[in-house]
Order: structure tokens, then C-alpha cells, then sequence
């Protein structure tokens, strides 16, 4: 009995300290290349990325903008433009929030979007503390929607933007 | 058995007392450091803090300034300038700064529904053209407190103090010079 319990506690052992190889990547389906995430990310920043919001250091759903939190230590928010490199952050910092679940939504071209937390927060049918940024249906769940079924509505992207800069001075 | 039941309350006291302490909170309010000795607690006090901090019975509070913080020495406050708010169900609200630009809202006054914009204005015809009026370019989502992203220096994660103009002759303000604090 006692052997076997041994054993037992050798097994587990062996198996319990075994790292994970820190070299080890994991591939997720397209879209990889970082320019498919351009529109959305310009829909993004202005209307989730405020210093208060998703431009704080703080949130797991990390929004690098220009107009909001700067990735370069040397850039000013406010000033310039979004850098790829801020994109290319915040492309990360998406996909890192649900990286299975969000390679399976896109590996089925976007369907039920709702699995992903980040569609439900945007949505409001999750709680969030910024409410329905992008209710259904809107030109921002549109764009969010439509990147995660490989065909970005671009036009939706650009005015779900529109919708949270600075009025047209008259 | 009395003892036993004094310790016990006792023990309770502490551990409430201990328990309520927020150490976030805490170690913001430590970060603002000690009050200046030379003006008293007040709505005069702490300009250029993000006043949520302690005042939570605040729905928006900050501090205005005149042009950009000089590279040396303190800047100018926007004393008496006008922040105008425009909450997202459309309904506005004008809040006048005090003498060294600090203003606060409370709940009772106007508790605006996020997002809201906000412009800033001076004097009796204020344009963008002559350097007296200013529209804050993003939304703000959720922290009536300015200072909390309009905070000095300027950098990745602040867009510095809240200015006025940048124009080389920016318009005359008053001082604090004569008001009781």
C-alpha cells in the first residue's frame, strides 16, 4: 500500500515540476499579420483608450493610442500620431485577454461573436463600467465583429471613430 | 467570561478597523504628500492633485491653468475661468474656478453621465481664435478627477495640465491677491 502511494506521489512530483518551455510559441490562426488590425485599432483607441479607461497601465485590455496611453517611454499623449509599434501592443494586448477562445472565433469566420468577453464588455451584456461603447449592432460592434470574421468593415471602423473624436469645428 | 468577550470585541474592533483600509487609496493619498503650510485646508488647497482622491463626494473636480507649465517654477492658474461640461444624455453644466483655478462639482450640483466633453472658457466671448476658449479633444469615460490624466509632467500616460492658450499673449487673469482663504 504504501509502495503504491509512493509511486503515486513520484508520478505527480515528476509531472508537477515540469516548466513549461519558456522558448515555446503558440501559432494562432490569421489573422497574424498586424495590418488587418489597423481599422479596428483605430476605432479602439478613441473610444476605449482614454487615460481613464483602457489607457491605464492597469487594465488587463491594455489600449496604446496617441490619444491615450503612449507606448515609447520618450512619447507624450497627445502629441503625434499611433505608432505601428503601439498598434501592433494593443493587437496583443487583444488577442492576450482570450488567446484560445479568440483563435477559435476567428477560425469560424466570426461566428458567436458574444463568446469573447471583449464583444459582451463592449456590448454591455457584461457588466463594464463604461457601458455600451459599442452597443449591438452599431458602426463599433460592426467593426469589431466584422474583424473577427476576416472581413473588416472598414467604413464601420472609421465611423465608430469619428464618433468619439473632437466635434467638426463650424 | 466577561474578559474573554472584551478581548473578542476587541479583536473585532481592530481587525474592522484594519480591514476598511483600501491600501490603493491609501497609497494614493500618500503619493500627494504633505498639505502646503501656508494655505489652509480649503477649496484654495492642492492645486494641480487629482481631488477625487479624498473627495469622493465630488463628481468632477480639477484645476485650471493659464498657458503650458514653464520648464522652471510654478505655473499660472486660470483663476475665475468657466469649465463647461456636456454629459452624454446632451445636458451642460458651467462650473466658475476660484482664484488659484481649482473648481469642483457635487452630486447635487450636477452629476453628469459618462462620457462626457469638456471645453474650458474665459471671459464674456470666448473663441478659439483669440486663445480663450478650449475643447478637451477625447472623451472623458470615467474619472471626473483631471488631474488623474492632466497631471504634471507631460508624458506617456499624461497629456500634462489643463491650459487655456499657448498663444504668446494670452489674456489677463487675476491673482488670489486680496481673497481670504
Amino acid at each position: 500500500m504504501k509502495v503504491r502511494y509512493l509511486a503515486l506521489a513520484s508520478v505527480l512530483l515528476a509531472f508537477g515540476c515540469t516548466a513549461p518551455d519558456p522558448n515555446a510559441t503558440t501559432e494562432l490562426p490569421p489573422p497574424r499579420d498586424v495590418t488587418s488590425f489597423r481599422a479596428l485599432d483605430g476605432a479602439l483607441g478613441p473610444s476605449c483608450g482614454s487615460l481613464d479607461c483602457h489607457g491605464h497601465p492597469g487594465r488587463n485590455l491594455r489600449i496604446y493610442d496617441v490619444t491615450g496611453l503612449r507606448l515609447a517611454k520618450t512619447d507624450i499623449s497627445g502629441v503625434g500620431v499611433t505608432t505601428d509599434a503601439e498598434i501592433l501592443a494593443t493587437y496583443r494586448s487583444f488577442v492576450g485577454l482570450e488567446p484560445d477562445l479568440t483563435s477559435k472565433v476567428l477560425t469560424e469566420r466570426g461566428a458567436q461573436p458574444e463568446r469573447l468577453t471583449i464583444v459582451r464588455k463592449a456590448r454591455a451584456s457584461e457588466v463594464h463600467e463604461g457601458a455600451a461603447v459599442w452597443p449591438e449592432g452599431s458602426d463599433g460592434d460592426r467593426c469589431l465583429t466584422s474583424w473577427l470574421a476576416s472581413k473588416t468593415d472598414v467604413a464601420a471602423c472609421e465611423k465608430a471613430r469619428a464618433l468619439f473624436l473632437p466635434p467638426v469645428k463650424q | 467570561m466577561l474578559a474573554a468577550c472584551l478581548v473578542g470585541m476587541a479583536l473585532a474592533f481592530a481587525g474592522a478597523v484594519t480591514g476598511c483600509v483600501d491600501p490603493v487609496q491609501r497609497d494614493a493619498k500618500d503619493a500627494l504628500g504633505p498639505e502646503d503650510p501656508n494655505v489652509r485646508t480649503g477649496p484654495l488647497h492642492r492645486p494641480g492633485q487629482p481631488c477625487l482622491v479624498c473627495h469622493d463626494n465630488f463628481t468632477v473636480a480639477g484645476t485650471l491653468y493659464l498657458t503650458p507649465k514653464p520648464d522652471a517654477g510654478p505655473n499660472k492658474a486660470l483663476a475665475y475661468g468657466r469649465v463647461r461640461i456636456t454629459d452624454a444624455t446632451g445636458a451642460k453644466y458651467e462650473k466658475v474656478a476660484n482664484c488659484v483655478g481649482n473648481f469642483y462639482i457635487t452630486p447635487k450640483e450636477f452629476n453628469p453621465v459618462f462620457p462626457f466633453r469638456v471645453d474650458v472658457a474665459f471671459g464674456p466671448d470666448p473663441k478659439e481664435e483669440d486663445g480663450t476658449l478650449v475643447a478637451m479633444e477625447s472623451l472623458v469615460h470615467r474619472d471626473g478627477s483631471c488631474a488623474s490624466c492632466h497631471k504634471d509632467p507631460p508624458g506617456p500616460a499624461s497629456v500634462g495640465q489643463i491650459f487655456l492658450t499657448d498663444l504668446p499673449n494670452p489674456p489677463t487673469v487675476q491673482s488670489c491677491e486680496g481673497v481670504t482663504q
